[in-house]
């Protein structure tokens, strides 16, 4: 059970990030490098196409990226891996946005450089917390919130893309990732894996086992 | 580069180094050691060198265990650089054993060493066995929570990891019977990290095991048999508790079976000197499945969960066959044939089968 990443983004399109925490204590050292840049990718892509009030969920393989994005402008993202409860992991983006929101005004961050992150230390604190499941959700309330009936479920990153949307053709043009983390979405892409957190389990076979 | 230069230069990033971390990178890297990579004491080993290097060093540690001058030092130096490549490599552990009898080399830097190799392959067997064929010999260097501490990292980087629980277990053996009850306490009480790791589970039930088979030897003890029947209890709380905020996960439920199982068999040892005997554990798991997962009214409960209730009570059942009426039979049989309607799964006509058979006895 662990939560990898929690960040909050704007909602517009093209999506900016304002602020991120990851903890990849559980991937290799040269893996840190790429892992954070793909989850940044996906929590950016993840967020422009992502309705505003609508809760997604997108599953590919151990890890699973939950998305909520609010009328305010602004989308909370989490990634975890498969045992996580969901639920918990919705009540963590209903915080963290609750939190910043408190903190910043809309005009803090609307205009903000495209290269330059908010401070926001709560999210390491959070991070660190919300580890253990019960810290996030003291309760750990026995009943499904009807809440998520609303939830959409991806099943992969592709049926999150808008029609006549490549992955590749994101990921190419895309400017968080570096050469070599392009390079191997590449060598990925051969063994016919489609998605980018398909691609980090790909990391794990070649680096970790 | 060629194999031998290669060689030369792992062998001296090992000499001068403290490594931390090892693994394998797909480009190679250009600095002071290339074309490895060392970056704050981790090494990257670059794949393309692989193969032609682990030929290399195989031919070598052949030849070496050949040479009757045998030369220790070299020996040292090429089954470390196998390892780092390959954790597997048996014969290579072995000859590092017989170093270590010979006092060629310190127990606890092997101890050190087999924490670095396992940062690359945290599943492999043979170097989990070469860890405890050390602390076996050694019995002073076992230190548990350094022990805990590499266990859990290798879990968290290959999660299910059967041979890092392994050595789990085979740490009980050095545990006293107050140490044995802490663990599991305090294995409980972190079991949600790892809530589907059937390993992490038979860890738990092993701990028990080993509990309940101390308190046998003293069976006429009463208070020893009021301990065990609160920790008893305590534990199967637990794993309800736990069924409850981890829905889905089968491996809970799984569980609930075996430990129900194991309570069966040894009903004289934790039932023993109680007004309540086994049939009130079995009482009460019904009345907890019926109430929390076969209820029509509880409409939150999700229909897989249904499934894994379904399963438990039947298991149940033909455990305690003889508490059985025939309308208890007929209403299981009704649940599950309400459970295929609705759900349109047909995998519980094996429950069917087994039902009818037990119901054949009474």
């Amino acid at each position: 059970m662990k939560v990898y990443n929690i960040s909050i983004l704007t909602n517009s399109a093209p999506s900016k990030l304002i602020c991120a925490e990851q903890d990849l204590s559980s991937f290799g050292f040269f893996q840190r490098g790429s892992v954070q840049e793909f989850i940044n990718f996906f929590s950016t892509t993840a967020a422009e196409r992502t309705q505003v009030g609508e809760r997604s969920k997108i599953e590919q393989q151990s890890y699973v990226g939950y998305v909520y994005s609010n009328p305010n402008g602004l989308a909370g993202v989490v990634v975890t891996d498969a045992e996580y409860p969901s639920r918990v992991a919705f009540s963590i983006i209903n915080k963290v946005l609750d939190d910043f929101t408190l903190k910043y005004k809309k005009s803090d961050w609307e205009n903000l450089d495209p290269k330059k992150r908010l401070d926001f230390p709560e999210l390491k604190t959070y991070l660190a917390d919300f580890q253990d499941p019960h810290k996030a959700d003291p309760f750990m309330k026995v009943q499904q919130e009807l809440d998520e009936t609303k939830v959409i479920l991806h099943k992969t990153m592709d049926s999150l893309l808008q029609r006549g949307e490549k992955l590749d053709d994101l990921v190419t043009k895309s400017d968080m990732l570096s050469s070599q983390s392009k390079m191997f979405y590449k060598t990925s892409k051969k063994t016919n894996s489609c998605c980018y957190l398909m691609h980090i389990d790909l990391f794990n076979s070649v680096f970790n086992r | 580069m060629d194999a031998e230069s290669l060689y030369n230069t792992l062998k001296n990033i090992i000499i001068n180094k403290t490594l931390i971390e090892v693994s394998f990178v797909p480009t190679q890297g250009d600095g002071e050691y290339q074309p490895f990579i060392l970056m704050e004491n981790c090494l990257g080993i670059p794949f393309p060198i692989v193969p032609k290097s682990l030929e290399y060093l195989k031919k070598k540690f052949v030849e070496l265990r050949k040479d009757k001058s045998l030369n220790y030092k070299e020996i040292d130096y090429c089954t470390k650089c196998i390892l780092l490549f390959n954790g597997e490599y048996i014969t290579a552990w072995n000859e590092r054993k017989n170093l270590i009898q010979l006092g060629y080399i310190k127990p606890e830097f092997d101890l050190q060493f087999t924490k670095l190799c396992l940062t690359k392959h945290p599943k492999s067997s043979n170097l989990w066995y070469h860890r405890q064929w050390i602390l076996k010999r050694y019995e002073e260097l076992i230190n548990f929570d350094k022990e805990f501490e590499i266990i859990e990292k290798s879990i968290n980087r290959y999660a299910t990891n059967y041979f890092a629980w392994n050595h789990r277990i085979w740490l009980l053996n050095y545990m006293t019977i107050q140490k044995l009850i802490d663990e599991f306490k305090s294995t409980q009480s972190s079991m949600y990290k790892h809530v589907s790791d059937h390993a992490g589970w038979n860890y738990l039930l092993t701990i028990f095991k080993r509990i309940v088979s101390i308190y046998k030897e003293d069976i006429n003890n009463k208070n020893k048999l009021n301990e065990l029947k609160i920790l008893w209890n305590e534990h199967i709380e637990f794993v309800k508790k736990s069924l409850k905020e981890f829905p889905g996960h089968e491996t809970i439920w799984y569980y609930l079976r075996i430990l129900a199982g194991f309570v069966y068999q040894n009903k004289d040892i934790i039932y023993k000197n109680e007004k309540e005997d086994i049939i009130s554990f079995f009482e009460k798991e019904i009345t907890f499945i019926n109430n929390e997962y076969l209820n029509e009214n509880n409409v939150n409960i999700l229909l897989v969960e249904e499934k894994f209730a379904l399963q438990y009570k039947a298991w149940l059942y033909s455990l305690f066959e003889n508490n059985i009426t025939k309308e208890d039979y007929n209403k299981l049989l009704t649940e599950i044939e309400n459970y295929q309607c609705m759900s349109d799964d047909q995998s519980l006509y094996y429950l069917i089968d087994i039902i009818h058979r037990i119901q054949v006895k009474v």
